[in-house]
């Protein structure tokens, strides 16, 4: 079982720009957010307000909220629960 | 009281009456919601999920499936006839309290972020669980996940494995599942520890003789494992992990020799098996049921899920038995109660797949017990908690900050929670709060620790999605 | 049998607070808690520090309480909070940051006018805000505020540091803090107070009850009745943000307090009713309660509306019949006190000393001769049993 993100792929599927923290990348829209930041080493979902440490998907079914994210639209959302959507930009809770 | 102001007929397309909700859509659920909703009884399921299939079935996006074709089949079935037959379905929905009357469930829809009353006349509570954590030093880095999100990286997500390593560390059958999935997907297993001692020839003969399917699996799992060369390490105890550039190094105490293992691999997987998502039926006030080594609210019920509390029912893990056939098993049988409560008894047929289901249900509970005895952990299996370790990964507190609290105590988890701020953080305790159980016991045996009390809201959710019920209210008692 | 010269019963932070300042008179203390300290209503406040005059009904409340008779003891207070902080070796994070009491029709800006000449009578300090003005100082503030007044004296201290620290502090004194221990009887042999736990029995010559809610249950153990009127409120706490309220904020005419805390956290209350009583126990939150304390919140503060709800809880309020506080010796049983009733956590400073004051036969530096036993006692028996 093997994914590819080349050009064969975005024949398939819709490309859009995913902003993550600053950086962009093109990823499939309607892809797992989850899947995508790991495949692609992006391991800083949130930023711990107490401690300061950078932490990434814990439990990857919706309960630690450590892969809570923040969206364009300022709302929060969490990784593990989310398909990438047209032009997203995120940035990392408590950033 | 403020219950009492709560007006009789509440507003709701639901129709009145006999209106079943079903929190949760596993594979329990599923089960529940078909064998109703065939006849013709109005159903609603709510999921906090983007999709039915809960985690069990848990749906690829739509992109992975164009890319790299379905997971599990026989789910994508269930959930086309589900959705087939009528159900109301609320996705991206989480149940996060309930009314004072206790007969609506407050739910928030994720996406629309506005929370709304779902009324129900019969309950059925199929929320799962989720996995139980004992905290070691640096649990909190990036390199360290539950064994369900490694199992759903590669499966669902489809991720490439591009030679990545793991090892996966705790207790119970689902870390042989996981170590397949992960095998199959191409990941390399660079061990696999299991915290009892369950792994034994008599206890595969015993298998053999009384359940001879499951101990093909067990087999099968066995055999995967010993020809990718993975070695299966029984009754060891996790220290700590080190970030490394490349990866981590895990450092486990061998119980009763004393020397230390080291392992390098790049990823770790870590659960001690399952804890009820349960907040639901213990602010219904639901009945316990017998009581656990870790503290953890299961409900009394019977073969047909039925709780303590009328028209309330729990089926699949959150009533206490794992793996996915017996939740659908429950989710049959207590449909079927649910029918012959509204529509009384009507034909053979009914009677039958009761009768069949009632069965394989016992034979799972039995499998279960028997589960449950093999994997049986102590509290003496986990290790005190070295000074540096993050107990409450969410507000930052270590064991060390337990120094002093935990002798004046006296078992009181809510004063331990008072005075160090554990379990107060995003999770709610759900990552901490078992640990901090054991803690407590073993500083407490005699103790019974009921945990964390449960309040609303189950999690964050916005003032404005809350306040949204406003316009449902009778405001009375504002003076001035 | 312990003997010491003074057995306080209850360990919220009333019995912290009077611990700590008989232990350091050198008075021998023993403070008997049935569960663990602070557990109850001390730990469930919001920890406000109340020093203009406060909204006169709970949401629910039926009589209101005289916040004019108040001021005097709050201004006092006011001023015991600073010691105490210098006191305490701990940071009990007492933060002064001044409060906002506002309204939002003509009738509720004209009981501010009012209420502030009452202030200015009293000596505290204050300034009232047209809309305008207030939204400058807040420009967080909802459209439907029309006035307020700022009192900079107001804030807050964290309730689950300062009972603690106050005990801690008073064992260091030499205090006996024996926690988990249940009071079952009281009784007097000769001129000594004698009373029986679930671990033993302890005599003393002086015996103060600062029991909250509980403070009812334990008079009848000497035979006395006292008409109390205790409810179960609750509180809401969101999560963690950067700062963004720098002030308490409350409601002239409806019970609500705001203010945004150490950890960041904001901490949203105002004594709505939680669903029930359950002493001991939790009593429920009510999900009304919490629409209708969060939707007034978001009326006054607009951007609370985008913060996340993070927990609820409540607490039981050992509020009187007449809801004004209690303190005094109880008539006719000699060495017997008691203190609680509204607005404890404020008064806590205040009624130690006065306690203190009252124990030693000195004059306290405040008259409650007003707000003593008496006006509160259905049955009153000169005599109590031998046990």
């Amino acid at each position: 079982m093997s994914l590819e993100y080349g050009a064969s792929s975005s024949e398939i599927r819709e490309v859009t720009q995913l902003v993550v923290n600053g950086k962009s990348y093109d990823a499939c829209v309607g892809e797992s957010l989850l899947g995508f930041l790991f495949q692609n080493g992006i391991s800083s979902t949130s930023v711990n307000l107490v401690t300061k440490e950078v932490r990434f998907a814990f439990c990857g079914m919706g309960m630690c909220s450590e892969c809570e994210m923040i969206d364009e639209n300022g709302s929060i959302l969490r990784v593990c629960q989310t398909s990438i959507r047209r032009n997203m930009t995120l940035t990392s809770r408590g950033i | 009281m403020a219950d009492e102001l709560e007006p009789l007929g509440r507003s709701s397309e639901m129709k009145a009456n006999n209106h079943v909700v079903i929190i949760g859509g596993g594979p329990g659920g599923l089960a529940a919601a078909k064998t109703l909703a065939r006849k013709g009884v109005s159903v609603t399921i709510i999921d906090e999920n983007p999709d039915l299939g809960g985690q069990y079935y848990r749906r690829r996006t739509k992109g992975t499936t164009e890319l790299v074709g379905d997971y599990r089949v026989d789910g994508t079935h269930l959930i086309s006839s589900v959705k087939k037959l009528g159900c109301t379905i609320l996705t991206d929905s989480y149940v996060w309290g309930i009314s004072n009357d206790k007969r609506s469930l407050l739910v928030e829809n994720s996406l629309l972020g506005k929370s709304t009353r779902v009324n129900f006349d019969f309950l059925i509570v199929a929320s799962g669980g989720h996995e139980i954590q004992y905290p070691f030093t640096n649990w909190q880095s990036t390199k360290v996940m539950t064994p369900g999100m490694l199992s759903r990286l590669v499966t669902v997500d489809a991720i490439e494995p591009n030679g990545r390593r793991a090892i996966l560390v705790g207790s119970g059958p689902f870390l042989l599942a996981v170590t397949s999935h992960l095998i199959d997907s191409g990941v390399v297993v660079d061990g696999v520890f299991e915290l009892t001692r369950p792994y034994r020839l008599t206890v595969f003969s015993m298998l053999a003789v009384f359940f001879p399917a499951k101990c093909a699996q067990f087999l099968h799992y066995r055999f995967k494992l010993f020809s990718n060369g993975v070695k299966l390490t029984q009754g060891s105890r996790l220290r700590s992990v080190q970030d490394s550039y490349d990866g981590i190094t895990a450092t486990f105490d061998k119980r009763s020799g004393g020397e230390q293992v080291v392992v390098e691999s790049q990823l770790l997987g870590v659960g001690y098996g399952f804890k009820p998502n349960s907040e639901v039926l213990e602010i219904l006030n639901v009945e316990r049921g017998e009581s656990t080594s870790f503290g953890h609210f299961y409900p009394r019920v019977d073969r047909y899920g039925r709780t303590s509390q009328q028209n309330v029912f729990a089926i699949g893990e959150v009533s206490g038995i794992e793996g996915f056939k017996s939740a659908m098993v429950g989710g049959v049988l207590s449909g079927q109660r649910i029918l012959r409560d509204i529509k009384g008894v009507k034909g053979f047929a009914s009677m039958y797949v009761t009768l069949v289901h009632y069965l394989r249900s016992i034979y799972e509970e039995l499998f279960a017990k028997f589960l449950k005895k093999l994997y049986r952990i102590d509290l003496e299996d986990f290790p005190l908690l070295d000074p540096e370790v993050l107990l409450c990964r969410c507000e930052g507190v270590y064991a060390s900050e337990l120094d002093g609290v935990l002798s004046q105590c006296e078992s009181d988890m809510a004063y331990v929670k008072a005075e160090t701020r554990i379990g107060m953080g995003l999770c709610q305790g759900r990552m901490c709060g078992t640990a901090l159980g054991i803690i407590v016991k073993k500083k407490y045996p005699k103790s019974i620790s009921p945990g964390f009390s449960i309040r609303i809201p189950f999690r964050p959710v916005a003032i404005g999605s809350i306040i949204a019920l406003e316009s449902e209210e009778n405001r009375d008692y504002i003076d001035g | 049998m312990v003997n010491s010269d003074v057995i306080i019963i209850g360990g919220g932070i009333l019995g912290a607070a009077l611990a700590f300042e008989l232990t350091k008179e050198s008075i021998g203390v023993q403070l008997i808690e049935r569960s663990s300290i602070s557990r109850e209503g001390s730990g469930a406040t919001a920890g406000n520090l109340h020093i203009q005059a406060v909204h006169t009904r709970r949401p629910g409340q039926v009589i209101a309480l005289d916040n004019v008779r108040l001021l005097p003891l709050q201004i006092a207070a006011s001023r015991l909070w600073d010691v105490v902080e210098e006191e305490l070796p701990e940071d009990i994070e007492l933060r002064r940051t001044g409060g906002l009491t506002v309204a939002e029709s003509e009738p509720q800006g004209e009981e501010i006018l009012l209420k502030r000449r009452h202030e200015i009578e009293a000596g505290i300090p204050g300034e009232i805000l047209a809309s305008d003005e207030a939204r400058r100082l807040l420009p967080e503030l909802g459209d439907s505020v029309q006035l307020a007044e700022f009192c900079p004296l107001d804030g807050y201290v964290n309730p689950l540091k300062v009972t603690p620290a106050w005990m801690r502090a008073a064992i260091r004194q030499g205090l006996t803090l024996r926690t988990h221990e249940e009071v079952l009887n009281i009784s007097k042999v000769g001129s000594s107070w004698i009373v029986g736990t679930s671990n033993g029995q302890y005599a003393c010559s002086t015996l103060v009850i600062v029991g909250g809610p509980w403070m009812d249950r334990i008079l009848s153990m000497v035979r006395v009745s006292i008409r109390m009127n205790p409810v179960a409120i609750q509180m809401h706490v969101t999560e963690r943000m950067a700062p963004r309220l720098p002030f308490l904020v409350q409601h002239i005419a409806e019970g609500m307090s705001i203010k945004q805390v150490t950890a960041g956290q904001i901490m949203i209350g105002g004594g709505w009713p939680a669903q029930n009583l359950a002493l001991g126990k939790t009593s429920d939150v009510s999900v009304e309660s919490v629409i209708g304390n969060l939707s007034q919140a978001v009326r006054i503060l607009p951007f609370l509306r985008n913060v996340r709800l993070l927990r609820s809880w409540s607490g039981a309020l050992g509020a009187t019949a007449d809801e004004m506080p209690i303190i005094g010796e109880v008539p006719g049983l000699e060495g017997l006190f008691v203190a609680g009733g509204t607005y404890a956590f404020t008064f806590a400073p205040l009624w130690a000393k006065t306690l203190l004051a009252l124990i030693l036969r000195r004059t306290p530096e405040v008259d409650v001769s007003d707000l003593g036993v008496g006006r509160l006692m259905n049955i009153y028996k000169s005599k109590t049993s031998g046990g």
